[in-house]
């Protein structure tokens, strides 16, 4: 199992933002958290990664890979991290180190937590790099020399370089132009698929959800609102919260006849 | 429809950093948009969007081309000249609203809601009281969608997303513009709030039928119950132009297919 929740309760200051969460990813699955900002989604995440803030309470159990994170000392969490977890966070241009170059960014996690030799992390970089479609060229560039959207590809082949288990993709398209957010998408659908990992998707759009996810977790209020097949939930969503979503997602996306306010065609909902 | 805000054959460049020859951004663009016409610009990052407009809107030079308000020509000064000298250029800053992607950043955190949605009044030298002041501030509020009583005194920090660009969008049509300029106003926020902004700048097109609107969005699906016209920019070039329907329905260019694409569920 990649991850299995029970009974997560997290408060900050004493007001719940998670509430009694159970959620669980089998192994080579793909799977999502919706919901709106402020839903406590991110939370629950930040939860398994042992990444909550400072004065955080969390209680109940959150397993990675077999492994309680949940007061969990930070060695073990810093390992479990490093080694069974990729992280592909929202912003790249943030998350990139600025005076590092792409080659000294990618290598970073393989120097932390493996005990490999300069050339072997020098190959497995520059093979990372062609698999996330980036030229090796950039290997030697710094992160303001590239777009967007190579600046996403560096950060998930940084995720990625440690061959983990376990990738959590958190609003990774989010600040993206809509072509390279979907190829951005379709890139991390097939390397997760052909590493044979799970993947945790935390998004608040559903068109984003149908192509990276089959199943999916809908967070309202930090609790489970509804959870099922992402391809169901978008043809016939029971919760409100469900329901708010996928009208939203709707209005905001192109008609097979575009000019049509309501209601949409769904058989393209499903996984690819 | 004659046209309110007309540029024609627009060419721009940036300076390169470490080179000499300076980059284009703008290949030769002419777009324009009328009284009570909403025109979507569309692209990419880097397509051009945003420079095209703000030149558009008199708040960036062009190298060449010229720009046209109401039949007066905006005048673009040269060499960091502040481009103020033609009654075109002087007319169109006083007539016209702009809505910026994060919301947050254009609202000053000191100000309440009722302080920052009337500055434009002051700043058109508007002398009401502070009665006359809640009446047009809570008129121009209800119309992007929120309630006055509940926003008036609140500050940026008690806001949504949502809540903080309709805030923007109040603010930008209270001193009653003849051209909006919405650059990317939802990209910032999440889908249920982006929904609220759609719903917001067409309920404004309403109740000022003869306003001309421009949103820029990387987005056709944001733009499709908004815009009567589409211009769709690749890397500074005209890809190409058309009422939405067409545009949408039936596009002529593989890059606009992509993006139709790309905006499907």
């Amino acid at each position: 199992m990649g991850v299995d929740i029970r009974g997560l309760n997290v408060a900050i200051g004493g007001r719940p933002v998670v509430r009694d969460v159970n959620l669980s990813v089998g192994d080579g699955e793909r799977v999502g958290l919706i919901g709106s900002s402020g839903s406590g989604k991110s939370m629950i995440a930040k939860s398994l990664l042992g990444l909550l803030p400072r004065g955080a309470e969390a209680s109940g159990s959150a397993a990675l890979g077999g492994t309680e994170a949940i007061g969990a000392a930070e060695r073990t969490l810093a390992d479990l991290r490093g080694r069974y977890v990729g992280v592909v966070f929202q912003n790249p241009g943030a998350t990139l180190n600025p005076v590092a170059t792409v080659m000294r960014q990618v290598e970073l996690p393989l120097r932390l937590h493996y005990d490999l030799g300069r050339d072997e992390r020098r190959d497995r970089v520059m093979s990372m790099l062609r698999k996330v479609g980036l030229d090796e060229s950039v290997a030697g560039k710094y992160p303001h020399e590239l777009s967007g959207g190579q600046q996403q590809r560096v950060g998930i082949a940084t995720a990625l370089i440690t061959s983990p288990r376990l990738i959590v993709a958190d609003e990774p398209t989010t600040a993206l132009d809509s072509i390279i957010q979907r190829q951005i998408v379709d890139l991390l659908v097939s390397l997760v698929d052909d590493a044979g990992a799970s993947m945790l998707f935390i998004t608040h759009d559903f068109s984003v959800l149908a192509r990276a996810t089959t199943r999916c977790y809908v967070i309202d209020d930090g609790a489970v609102a509804e959870e099922g097949r992402t391809a169901r939930l978008l043809a016939a969503p029971n919760a409100d919260a469900t329901r708010g979503l996928v009208a939203s997602a709707r209005r905001l996306t192109l008609s097979a006849e575009p000019m049509a306010a309501e209601p949409m065609t769904v058989e393209q909902g499903g996984a690819r | 429809m004659t046209a309110l805000v007309a540029a024609n054959h627009i060419v721009k460049t940036f300076p390169r950093a470490g080179a000499s020859e300076r980059q284009q951004v703008l290949f030769d663009v002419s777009a324009s948009v009328g009284a009570g016409e909403c025109l979507a610009v569309i692209g990419g990052s880097g397509s051009g969007k945003s420079t095209l407009t703000r030149i558009m809107l008199g708040l960036e030079n062009a190298d060449s081309g010229d720009v046209s308000y109401a039949g007066m020509p905006v005048v673009a000064g040269r060499g960091g000249r502040l481009p103020g000298s033609s009654d075109g250029f002087r007319a169109l800053r006083r007539e016209s609203g702009l809505v910026f992607q994060n919301p947050f950043a254009s609202l000053d955190p000191r100000w309440t809601v009722l302080r920052s949605v009337a500055e434009p009044l002051v700043l058109a030298g508007r002398r009401l009281s502070r009665g006359d002041a809640v009446e047009v501030v809570s008129r121009a509020l209800r119309t992007a969608g929120l309630e006055p009583e509940d926003m008036l005194d609140r500050l940026p920090s008690e806001l949504s997303g949502g809540q903080a660009q309709r805030v923007a969008i109040a603010r930008a049509i209270v001193a009653e513009p003849r051209v909006i300029l919405a650059d990317e106003p939802m990209s910032a926020i999440d889908v249920t709030a982006r929904v609220q902004i759609l719903d917001a700048l067409n309920a404004i097109r309403a109740a000022h039928p003869d306003m001309a609107l421009i949103v820029v969005s990387h987005d056709l699906g944001v733009v499709q119950h908004l815009a009567d016209r589409i211009l769709v920019l690749h890397d500074g070039h005209m890809v190409e132009t058309g009422p939405t329907e067409t545009v949408l329905g039936g596009p002529a260019e593989d890059y606009t297919r992509q993006l139709v694409a790309a905006a499907s569920l």
